[in-house]
């Protein structure tokens, strides 16, 4: 007889961990390719076309980075919020804000030229997605007030501002009364270089290192971890609850209006209503990024690629096999849910024992 | 070491049962090049992937036994592979399921010369992405149906200059992308000329989708034919700021109810309005309405009074044969903008096809007289609707809703929309932003 018992795991090394994600990725991969055999496609195809097709074809690839870019940043500050132990989830209006701003510097500096122009557009997305956060910041690190709430009513207050300014006083004339603005000037424009996002690749990676800088390497970093782990001993020590949560919302928010300005000179150069809009939902794609990550900077990169090929896979299951958006949901739940699952392995480990 | 066992061993599980199901239905077809003609028809036939893989072996034989060097003669080098990409589900009840009776129908008409396939609920800042890559599935004539799908189709447009795109409802066109629309204005001043008729409290509702011209044009033009035969009658109007939301669409038809409007027309991609019609008739209190965009009849057969049909297919023969001729290509789209009215018959009055006014209602409509506004002389607002019909579907239109004929057309503000004479044209159509002076209500923010 067999007995399987499950034990708890106390000390697990590094190897060890990032060998079970990759498996459990593996494996989600798996029983995506098995639920594609029930359904009557043939695997190959769909792996190769899904997971093969990216890695070989540079303009397939691109479009996997054109998701992950966005939604790593954002991720990256929302790791350090959620470090903190305060679970924002207002990314989605940071951002939406911080295309606003960029695209009033780019009406407003028209005349600015290219390396300039892009520097200012990017700072003042920034600026944006920084004073959106402030507002649920000082209701937090004052008045306690539930930051879950409050962020995500302010993505709401986010598209309806966006909502007013392109009805209003930017719409565009020229767009036969729909509620469009003007295309932002050329000089605002970030083209690729030679085809490769070079601009917003390296924002990205940069982001990443100051990220890591931030978490790991300053004295404010190392708050905001006590806090995370326990807050009564970090009050109690002296940390300012006010500065910490205010500082981790504004830097987050920094990082969200960044990426709501880089969509906006880089992929949508206008503003639209909600459901054409710079933001696209990927705010809350961010929260599942940085969670995925396990709250580690470096970590963002993988997680942010692994949701930017997700929606690329989406769009091949749909445009390139044909097959409905059920299929895309499975396959974002399957691959979402095994990783998840792997937790489960890392926490505890199988004791296998033979009885006589 | 122990988990990684077992997860060696799910993982290797899973990977034989894939391998070993997929080489069972892989081994079957015979030699390579026969596998792929039969994936390419099968690909580009809109079906799922199920066909592709359960039928290779079987349709291999077919071919095989039927003499293949006639059919590769014939057809394959020359047959257009077509896509159409749409924002919503086919099986939603209104835009995307009429752009849809389109494909079939171009699909059915040029069996021999196309091959069509669709891409259903595209988010429309995702567009580019989809569109790249179709090119890269090598389709060479692609639609895109949503105005939101403009500026991703004009990117690519731009990209691919050997690929011709079709933008519907939009306005940026590019040497390789033109644009097509099939408007209803006419439609709505015709069920606006019934609708007079038949509202007894002088008050007309409307429940209306988004504030932009194409919304505002056609509460005009059915204002404009309400005010035709009943000139003290006001038209309501309620925005649900949404084209597909059932719940508010319903909310608003009741509340017009509630302020006195016994007859509706909408703009909004569910037959809800109607179904509310319907329910408030069978309570007893008669409430009539008007189809929108695909036959709606069946939902209200009481109360639906006529309606406005699209036929998007004629737009699409038309584009599909001229590019089969090779009339457009990739290099003449700039000025192709294609604003297709009843005269070209991509449009057509009525809740049903073939049904254009609900035989219910034929006698009361009879029996309303009114003066014509042209001619001065007495007729029956059915002969009125017919007689309309048949002017504004001649080759060349003796009549537009928006042509002032002895008295100016005044805006909601008092302002002179359209003098004595005139006509708003296309460009004043396309961009029309105020109401005409029967509409009680108000164009949200920010538009003069």
């Amino acid at each position: 007889m067999f007995e399987i018992r499950i034990l708890r795991r106390y000390e697990i090394t590094n190897k060890l961990k990032s060998s079970i994600y990759v498996a459990s990725f593996i494996t989600g991969i798996l029983i995506f390719a098995l639920i594609e055999v029930i359904y009557g496609a043939n695997p190959y195809d769909v792996m190769s076309k899904l997971f093969v097709k990216p890695l070989t074809s540079y303009a397939d690839l691109q479009i996997t980075i054109r998701y992950a870019v966005p939604i790593g940043i954002m991720a990256l500050g929302l790791t350090l919020t959620y470090k903190s132990g305060i679970y924002s989830i207002g990314s989605e209006g940071q951002m939406a804000v911080g295309a606003i701003f960029a695209a009033w510097t780019a009406y407003a500096f028209n005349y600015i030229e290219p390396p300039t122009s892009i520097v200012i557009a990017l700072l003042a997305g920034a600026l944006g997605g920084l004073l959106w956060a402030l507002v649920p910041g000082i209701l937090k690190g004052l008045l306690n007030v539930n930051e879950v709430l409050t962020t995500l009513m302010f993505n709401f207050i986010a598209y309806s501002l966006t909502d007013y300014l392109i009805y209003g006083p930017w719409r565009s004339p020229r767009a036969y009364g729909f509620p469009l603005t003007e295309p932002i000037p050329k000089s605002y424009v970030i083209l690729p270089t030679d085809g490769i996002p070079v601009i917003n690749i390296s924002t990205f990676i940069l982001s990443v290192f100051l990220m890591y800088a931030i978490i790991k390497k300053s004295v404010f970093g190392y708050q905001v971890r006590a806090y995370g782990s326990n807050p009564t001993a970090a009050k109690s020590a002296g940390i300012s609850f006010l500065k910490v949560a205010l500082l981790c919302l504004a830097i987050s928010g920094a990082f969200a209006g960044l990426a709501g300005a880089l969509q906006l000179t880089s992929v949508h150069n206008r503003l639209g209503p909600k459901s054409w809009s710079v933001t696209e939902g990927l705010g809350y794609t961010a929260i599942v990024s940085a969670w995925l990550a396990r709250l580690e900077p470096w970590f963002v990169l993988p997680s942010a690629i692994l949701l930017g090929a997700l929606i690329n896979g989406g769009l091949t299951i749909k445009a390139v096999l044909g097959q409905p958006e059920g299929v895309v949901n499975i396959m974002n739940g399957v691959i979402l849910l095994s990783i998840i699952a792997a937790d489960f392995f890392i926490n505890y480990r199988f004791v296998i024992k033979v009885r006589e | 070491m122990k988990p990684q066992l077992i997860l060696a061993l799910v993982v290797v599980a899973i990977v034989a049962g894939g391998i070993g199901y997929s080489a069972g239905s892989l081994a079957a077809p015979p030699p390579k090049t026969v596998t792929q003609t039969v994936t390419t028809t099968v690909g580009g036939a809109t079906v799922t992937l199920t066909t592709t893989v359960t039928q290779p072996p079987r349709t291999v034989t077919t071919t095989v036994t039927a003499p293949p060097t006639t059919v590769t003669v014939t057809k394959p080098p020359e047959k257009i592979k077509v896509a159409f990409v749409y924002v919503g589900p086919i099986g939603d009840y209104g835009w995307t399921h009429a752009h849809d009776v389109g494909r079939r129908y171009i699909e059915s008409q040029f069996k021999d010369r196309v091959e069509t396939y669709y891409v259903e609920s595209v988010e429309e800042p995702k567009v580019y992405d989809v569109l790249k890559k179709l090119v890269n599935e090598g389709y060479k004539v692609i639609f895109t149906t949503s105005f939101g799908f403009m500026d991703g189709t004009l990117q690519a447009a731009k990209e691919f200059p050997n690929v011709i795109f079709f933008h519907c409802s939009g306005y940026e066109r590019w040497s390789n992308l033109g644009t097509y629309f099939a408007d209803l204005y006419q439609l709505y001043y015709l069920n606006g000329l019934m609708a007079g008729a038949l509202t007894k409290s002088g008050k007309v509702g409307y429940v209306a989708a988004h504030p932009i011209p194409e919304v505002v044009r056609h509460i005009d033009a059915f204002a404009l034919g309400v005010k035709e035969v009943n000139p003290k009658a006001k038209v309501h109007v309620v925005w649900i700021h949404a084209w597909y939301d059932p719940a508010k669409a319903r909310a608003a038809a009741e509340s017009l109810i509630a302020q006195g409007v016994d007859v509706l027309a909408f703009t909004e991609d569910s037959p809800a309005v109607i179904e509310v019609a319907q329910e408030y008739y069978k309570r007893g209190t008669p409430v009539y309405a008007f189809a929108h965009y695909s036959p709606m009849l069946k939902f209200g057969p009481d109360v639906v009074v006529s309606g406005q049909l699209v036929r998007w297919e004629s737009i699409y023969v038309d584009i599909i044969s001229k590019i089969i001729t090779g009339v457009y290509n990739t290099t003449n789209l700039r000025n192709v903008d294609y604003w297709w009215l009843l005269s070209e018959n991509a449009v057509e009055l009525g809740g049903d096809f073939g049904v254009p006014i609900n035989p219910k209602f034929i006698t009361p409509l009879k029996n309303f007289k009114v003066k014509e506004k042209i001619s001065g002389t007495e007729i029956s607002v059915y002969d009125l609707v017919m007689m309309r019909l048949k002017q504004m579907s001649e080759p060349r239109p003796s009549f537009d809703p928006f042509c002032a004929v002895n008295e100016p057309i005044i805006s909601q503000d008092g302002k002179v929309l359209v003098r004595p004479g005139e006509c708003l044209g296309h460009e004043a159509l396309w961009s029309i932003m105020s109401f005409v002076d029967n509409v009680v209500g108000s164009i949200p923010a920010g538009s003069s």
